[in-house]
């Protein structure tokens, strides 16, 4: 045989264990939703998987089943034999017996009836846990500035968020979840445990309104606890007809729309808003009040600017007031003085004697005695006769 | 004493003391006169000084608060 076709030959045979890694890669491709009855459920305490088999009610036909319990408890579907579910699988032969089996990825329950059921007791059993009570709520914060947002980034839910989120400068950490059926239940596990890491004020988790069946996700006992247990308070939005999803309860706050989640957190946004405004029209108008003051004040301080003023004048002219009278009294004094001296004088020299001498009187004595009667003097005595000259000696005879 | 320390008012007080001494004045005593226009005559410049310095500080305030 030419060598060229041995290799070509050669290149088509297989190892078993490679044949069968290459066929479980293509078979992954396979994957595929199966709708069957449960049974040989065989749970394995203490093991990390499971094994059971689905069965088709027509024919009776067997599909053998291989979980691990992670996906499991994440399914949050309470298994048993005889329950109708839907699987997401792929198939895969198990390398060491080459039997192939069903790796599941998830498992739903099947029918309103049996999710109403499962509904009703996974609700029963988590508020019997205190999960749903409001002392369990925590305070939306107050100003909330980053906000984690899981939902979908199609659909309207996001839009009619984004359009109603105020502009108070929020800063938006949004990781895009699936949001829909049974595998959204691991696409929004693994959006929590991204945020849950961050610096965020508050989770925020969305979707649209749908049926008991679409909300499969939020009814997931997995995410209801990782929400209770998210280190920040979540607020739920998230539509619904009349059963309210299991995720709205546990959550700190819920709220039906998009546009009212946007509004929650608004709300202390707005409301400080209006306070600054009515503050500052409160401080506005105090500030009038006081520049009304001030006028007022300014207007009496000029007022009194005017009296000083005028007071300055007015003490001028009292000082010129005073100087005059001062010095005209004086002057008036000193006049009196010259006045009084000078009719002193003039009293004092008309009663001068010797004025009268001139005009022709005489002054007798006789002895020292001025001569007044004529009983003043006897026969004989000497007289001294006072004339404008002199005098003049003589005797009474 | 400096021109601080006059008293304008009380200067203006003892001005009208003068003037009121000389205006009930009877008897003609021109040395206690004199005496008195003395004092007024210091009174009215020292009251004189101080004025003018008020004057220029109300200047000073009044163009402080025209600015």
């Amino acid at each position: 045989m030419p060598k060229e076709i041995t290799k070509e030959i050669n290149s088509d045979i297989f190892s078993v264990s490679d044949y069968l890694d290459q066929l479980n890669f293509k078979l992954k491709s396979d994957k595929a939703k199966i709708l069957g009855e449960v049974c040989d459920l065989k749970l394995y305490d203490g093991r990390s998987y499971l094994y059971f088999s689905v069965k088709d009610k027509k024919d009776q036909s067997i599909l053998k089943c291989f979980m691990w319990k992670r996906d499991f408890v994440i399914s949050g579907v309470n298994l048993a034999d005889g329950m109708e579910v839907i699987i997401s699988a792929y198939p895969n032969i198990y390398k060491p017996n080459g039997g192939m089996t069903m790796q599941v990825e998830s498992i739903e329950l099947v029918g309103e009836g049996a999710l109403k059921l499962a509904y009703e007791e996974l609700k029963k059993k988590l508020e019997i846990e205190g999960l749903f009570s409001i002392e369990r709520k925590r305070e939306i914060p107050l100003y909330p500035k980053r906000i984690g947002v899981i939902t979908s980034k199609s659909g309207a839910v996001i839009s009619d968020f984004l359009s109603n989120i105020g502009k108070f400068g929020y800063e938006i950490l949004f990781v895009d979840s699936k949001v829909e059926g049974v595998e959204a239940i691991k696409d929004l596990l693994s959006a929590i445990e991204t945020l849950k890491n961050r610096e965020i004020d508050v989770l925020v988790m969305m979707r649209g309104g749908g049926s008991l069946e679409s909300f499969l996700a939020f009814n997931n006992e997995t995410l209801i606890r990782a929400i209770a247990d998210f280190p920040v308070p979540v607020i739920t939005g998230i539509g619904h007809d009349k059963d309210v999803p299991l995720v709205s309860l546990v959550s700190d706050s819920n709220v039906s729309t998009p546009t009212a989640v946007a509004n929650l957190l608004n709300s202390s946004w707005s409301l400080a808003l209006s306070d600054i405004k009515i503050f500052e029209e409160k401080i506005f108008n105090r500030f009038a009040l006081f520049l009304g003051v001030f006028q007022q004040a300014e207007q009496t301080l000029l007022q009194g600017l005017a009296r000083i003023e005028s007071e300055i004048k007015n003490t001028h002219q009292i000082l010129v007031q005073k100087e005059k009278e001062i010095f005209v009294s004086f002057n008036f004094l000193i006049n009196s003085a010259n006045e009084f001296l000078k009719n002193s004088f003039k009293a004092i020299e008309f009663g001068d004697p010797k004025r009268q001498l001139a005009k022709g009187f005489s002054i007798v004595r006789s002895g020292n005695k001025i001569l007044r009667k004529v009983s003043d003097v006897k026969k004989g005595n000497t007289l001294d006769i006072l004339v404008s000259d002199g005098s003049i000696q003589s005797k009474v005879i | 004493m400096t021109k601080k320390d006059i008293n304008l008012n009380e200067n203006l007080k003892k001005l009208a003391s003068i003037v009121s001494w000389f205006e009930n004045q009877s008897d003609l005593d021109v040395e206690k006169g004199l005496e008195q226009v003395k004092i007024g005559a210091s009174l009215i410049k020292s009251s004189r000084e101080r004025l003018s310095e008020i004057e220029n500080e109300f200047k000073e305030i009044k163009k402080e608060i025209a600015k």
